[in-house]
């Protein structure tokens, strides 16, 4: 199993990953490790690759070649995609007392996770009943119940309101906290970017660039200061001290605020690949 | 296999089952039959509990077996399981141990409608079973074969045809069907209820109809599987 520098055990590690469907190459030699305990990101547009990545990662695509290894067994997965169901003629505590016998879970965890994930008042009702963001709460609450090794999280989020999904990120670093791993997809830069340890950008089946948020945002800052006048103009100028000084002397406005201007994560991905992340 | 999964499975298909009307007009059917036989004058209760297990055999162990499995593909649950660490060979137990009750408790009610002699009770329960046995992997091919609940209902109807023909076939009086009828499994249990009734159980009565039905309980794992791997990844 790979390590990473410090000696830390890889969670994920690939290899030149690909896959073809009909001599398409939908993924092209990635390469990339998913340490212990982090929250990975893994962002890109639609039709990127992420899903098929994450059906490569579990076994339910064969890749046409390449290494992929996962340091965890089928027990120790928990997975969320658009490929999940619950049971729905079924209420909800049944769907996850279900899910908890079948990985041998102690039922105490069954009303600790739809506490979580704010589904405790709605147990008994039937999981058809629910409403699509319920429902992929239900979802996600299965795939945790067992308090995974690793967590595949394919767009979680995405049909959730502010409230919840606030709510699944405070879950999501609990799971965190007690050491589970999360391999997160996402469309949301702001999500990604609060969430994720590192994150991955996945374009046309090639991974354009790899990093801690942070770090790429330095990487990718633009060398400006902009300077918001009192007048509501907008004067924008470079990121050194002797050239502000020397602009803001020679002007007499009023300044309201000053920011340096770091790119966010779906500006970065522009400038990558011309695409938006959608 | 693990059992406690195979027993999680089975306590949540029973609950969700019982909750799924169309489930109660595949297990009413072959009991609806049953009575409405069991009151036509000139048909014998032998020939009509042949008739109503013929029917509860193509029913349940093929089509219910079909539906149920079809409908975790549709729900997207049987991908959930085997996301779950579930085995094919566990969801396939628990499902097959459903219809096979349900099964046995449609003969079992058949044998009372009919009017059969108790004593002769487990005797035609036995090879029913084993009977069974090979169409529930007919079953589960079909269900693995199926996009949905309504296309497992239809691919389940050739086999329906199959099991349910050695009864035409009997009435027709052709030898050629005859011969052809004689290589189907469920003519084969006909054989073996005709031996238990003329009280001629001996090898030479029931030792070819018992081969036929071994050779398509082979028959039906060979297909199952080919049907498994098929649909065990995506690409």
């Amino acid at each position: 199993m790979s390590t990473d520098m410090n000696g830390t055990e890889n969670m994920i590690f690939t290899k030149d990953l690909t896959i073809s469907f009909n001599e398409k190459k939908v993924l092209n030699n990635l390469t990339f490790e998913v340490k212990t305990g982090e929250i990975f990101g893994f962002l890109g547009p639609s039709g990127a690759g992420k899903t098929t990545t994450i059906k490569i990662l579990t076994k339910q695509l064969i890749p046409t070649s390449g290494e992929c290894k996962v340091n965890a067994e089928v027990n120790e997965i928990g997975i969320l995609s658009d490929n999940s169901g619950a049971y729905e003629r079924l209420t909800v505590y049944r769907n996850l007392c279900f899910f908890a016998e079948l990985s041998k879970t102690d039922k105490s965890k069954v009303e600790e996770i739809l506490k979580r994930v704010q589904l405790w008042d709605a147990k008994d009702k039937k999981v058809q009943d629910l409403s699509r963001g319920m429902k992929q709460r239900v979802l996600l609450a299965c795939a945790a119940v067992h308090s995974p090794k690793l967590l595949f999280l394919d767009e979680p989020t995405s049909a959730l309101d502010p409230a919840t999904t606030e709510a699944i990120h405070e879950l999501l670093f609990d799971l965190k906290a007690n050491g589970t791993t999360i391999f997160l997809t996402t469309h949301n830069m702001t999500e990604a970017d609060k969430m994720c340890d590192r994150v991955a950008f996945l374009n046309q089946g090639n991974i354009v660039e790899l990093g801690a948020p942070e770090d790429l945002k330095l990487k990718y800052a633009k060398n400006e200061v902009a300077v918001t006048y009192e007048d509501g103009t907008v004067e924008v100028m470079e990121k050194r001290a002797a050239a502000i000084a020397e602009v803001l002397q020679q002007n007499s406005k009023e300044i309201r605020a000053i920011h340096s201007h770091e790119a966010n994560l779906a500006e970065i991905f522009l400038s990558l690949t011309g695409r938006e992340l959608r | 296999m693990r059992l406690y999964k195979v027993s999680a499975l089975f306590k949540l298909g029973m609950e969700d089952l019982t909750k799924n009307m169309s489930v109660f007009i595949y297990v009413l059917l072959p009991l609806v039959m049953g009575l409405l036989y069991s009151n036509l004058d000139g048909i014998s209760p032998e020939y009509n509990y042949s008739f109503s297990v013929l029917m509860n055999l193509a029913v349940i162990p093929v089509t219910l077996m079909g539906t149920i499995i079809a409908e975790e593909k549709e729900k997207n649950t049987l991908r959930t399981l085997m996301l779950n660490d579930v085995k094919a060979l566990e969801i396939l137990s628990a499902k097959a141990l459903i219809c096979l009750i349900f099964m046995l408790l449609d003969n079992i009610l058949l044998f009372f409608i009919v009017g059969l002699p108790m004593n002769l009770f487990v005797l035609y329960q036995i090879p029913a079973v084993f009977t069974a046995i090979a169409l529930l992997f007919f079953g589960a091919f079909v269900g693995l074969m199926a996009k949905n609940q309504m296309s497992a209902g239809l691919l389940s109807l050739p086999f329906m045809v199959v099991f349910l023909a050695p009864l035409f076939v009997q009435m027709m009086g052709n030898d050629l069907a005859k011969k052809i009828s004689s290589a189907i499994a469920t003519d084969g249990l006909m054989k073996i209820y005709l031996a238990i009734a003329g009280n001629d159980i001996t090898f030479s009565s029931i030792g070819l109809p018992i081969i036929v039905i071994v050779a398509w309980l082979v028959f039906s794992v060979v297909l199952f599987q080919i049907a498994y791997k098929k649909v065990k990844v995506d690409n």
